[in-house]
């Protein structure tokens, strides 16, 4: 069709097409600028100072220089693996009832209650785990920081485990129960591995999301400029080092701050990555390839 | 092994909705029994309170007996996870676990009945794969992933899964319905060789189907099984003329 003889409505109409299109390519670019413009700041800035003495040593006094962060990596390795401990049986296993028995009271409050916990301000789950582990065990610990995070964890992994299994077809269900097999191996061993790839993506969003968390981690592991001395003792993490350490008035770990939130960025990634390549196996598997 | 099966005023319904009225039929052992009829009619529904499927369905009610043996699969005190070992299903749709391989999924049921373990697993694996006449083309690639196969194996090998588990009774839902003319063909040869150690109930929506499988037909109608008797008599003789109408293509 050539311009002259296109009709004035459908002119108009494309127009409009056009302005659509072009809307959503400046939102989009709202949205990526920020993101690339962060990721390269951290990048950049972060890898100048990267050291193998960044990653292996305890920190320096400030006035010294040097230093690095190992004992905030390990601590955060411990500390969001301890919340991975505590929410995937609990959040797996609240998804599982919310799927595949929750059709009662029980199961919709589940449900409801997961909601509003995955909308938690992490402070609060910070506030709830003081009041109840470190004030009870008088002290700071590794173990309060986990169970805060965890409280994060659980509701993200228990609304995408339901969500999961409900999307695995009824026939898999019903081909189980027709060869005389029972609903717990059912779940267990066909629709749970059938639904495992969604689950283990909310499993990486639950992980991502509390492992640059702070402010729970302030009210529980606190900090420590020491190796780990075991879970129940005051801990070095990542983001509450980044915290300190970019509030405070030294240059030097300013710098700091900055390679730590490459390592955790780049933690987050590798977690992931490794995830989805042991994942992509199972897949092709069980799409017949 | 093959049993026979009774209903006996059997009802099945969904809220108000009664879908199958109150129906008496005997299933002969060691024979292939059709059910035919149009869309809606309640042959799936009769189909799967056979297996006592209806259990996992909450607004489904189940009134009447079905005798499997002399047991009837109702009564209190009958287990339907058990029963299901001997009432063995088969459905519209190829339904493998994509999650295991071709040998897994034989193998998955057995294994948690304590059926079979060690070298009987493989015998077992062998033994239903020929049965189901699947053998000569997996045996190769027996830990390949079940979604590996096309439509037509993937419904031989639910077929074989099915009968790892030794039933008496295998039902059928329209298994050839999502398959080619080809498939078709082979899923009714094999039929034909089941029937000789099994009792066969098929649902079927394809008429030639019944008439060439089947020993006996029964037709169902809205829910009630308005004739049922030997194939070759409903389809050249029948006794009601809803089941003539219907046979001749004049409704359906």
């Amino acid at each position: 069709m050539t311009g002259v003889g296109m009709p004035l409505r459908l002119r108009a109409r494309l127009f409009r097409d056009a302005v659509l299109v072009a809307l959503c390519v400046v939102a989009l670019a709202c949205a990526v600028v920020p993101l690339v413009w962060v990721l390269w700041d951290v990048v950049a800035v972060g890898v100048a100072n990267l050291s193998l003495e960044f990653l292996t040593s305890l920190p320096a006094p400030p006035t010294i220089g040097g230093g690095g962060w190992a004992n905030a990596i390990v601590g955060s390795v411990v500390v969001v693996g301890l919340a991975a401990a505590i929410g995937i049986p609990v959040g797996v296993g609240t998804g599982i009832y919310m799927s595949e028995y929750g059709a009662n009271p029980l199961g919709r409050s589940a449900r409801f209650l997961s909601e509003v916990m995955a909308g938690l301000p992490s402070i609060v789950a910070g506030v709830v785990a003081y009041g109840v582990i470190v004030v009870t065990m008088g002290q700071f610990s590794a173990l309060s920081g986990g169970i805060a995070l965890s409280l994060l964890f659980i509701p993200i992994v228990a609304i995408t485990t339901q969500e999961a299994l409900q999307m695995i077809p009824k026939d898999q269900r019903e081909a189980s129960f027709a060869l005389g097999v029972s609903e717990a191996p059912t779940t267990l061993r066909v629709i749970l591995p059938a639904a495992m790839g969604n689950v283990l993506t909310g499993v990486m969003i639950a992980t991502a999301r509390v492992v640059g968390e702070t402010a729970p981690l302030l009210f529980t592991v606190f900090n420590s400029r020491y190796w780990m001395e075991g879970l129940d003792r005051p801990t070095a993490t990542i983001p509450v080092n980044i915290y300190s350490y970019a509030i405070s008035p030294f240059e030097h770990w300013h710098e700091q701050a900055w390679t730590g939130a490459f390592v955790l960025v780049t933690m987050v990634l590798t977690l992931n990555v490794a995830a989805r390549t042991l994942w992509a196996r199972r897949a092709r598997f069980m799409a017949g390839r | 092994m093959a049993e026979s099966m009774r209903t006996r005023a059997l009802k099945v319904s969904f809220g108000k909705n009664e879908a199958v009225r109150g129906v008496d039929m005997d299933i002969e052992p060691r024979s292939v029994t059709a059910i035919i009829g149009p869309s809606g009619c309640g042959k799936t529904t009769f189909l799967r309170a056979l297996n006592r499927m209806h259990d996992h369905t909450p607004a489904a009610r189940v009134s009447g007996s079905v005798f499997l043996g002399e047991e009837d699969i109702y009564a209190n005190g009958i287990n339907p996870v058990e029963l299901r070992t001997r009432v063995g299903m088969v459905f519209q749709r190829p339904n493998p676990f994509p999650t295991m391989s071709i040998r897994g999924n034989i193998t998955f049921a057995p294994k948690r009945h304590g059926l079979a373990r060690g070298r009987e697993l493989d015998e077992l694996v062998e033994r239903v794969l020929r049965q189901a006449a699947l053998w000569d083309e997996v045996k190769d690639r027996l830990d390949h992933s079940a979604t590996s196969l096309s439509g037509g194996q993937q419904q031989r090998l639910c077929i074989a899964r099915a009968l790892a588990v030794r039933p008496g009774v295998l039902l059928m839902d329209e298994p050839a319905s999502a398959l080619d003319p080809t498939a078709t063909q082979k899923i009714e040869e094999l039929i034909y060789e089941l029937k000789k150690e099994y009792t066969i109930v098929i649902v079927t929506h394809n008429m030639q189907q019944a008439a060439r499988v089947s020993d006996y037909t029964a037709f169902f109608y809205i829910g009630d099984l308005v004739e049922f008797g030997e194939t070759d008599a409903v389809f050249t003789n029948p006794r009601e003329e809803q089941t003539e109408a219907y046979i001749t293509g004049r409704f359906g």
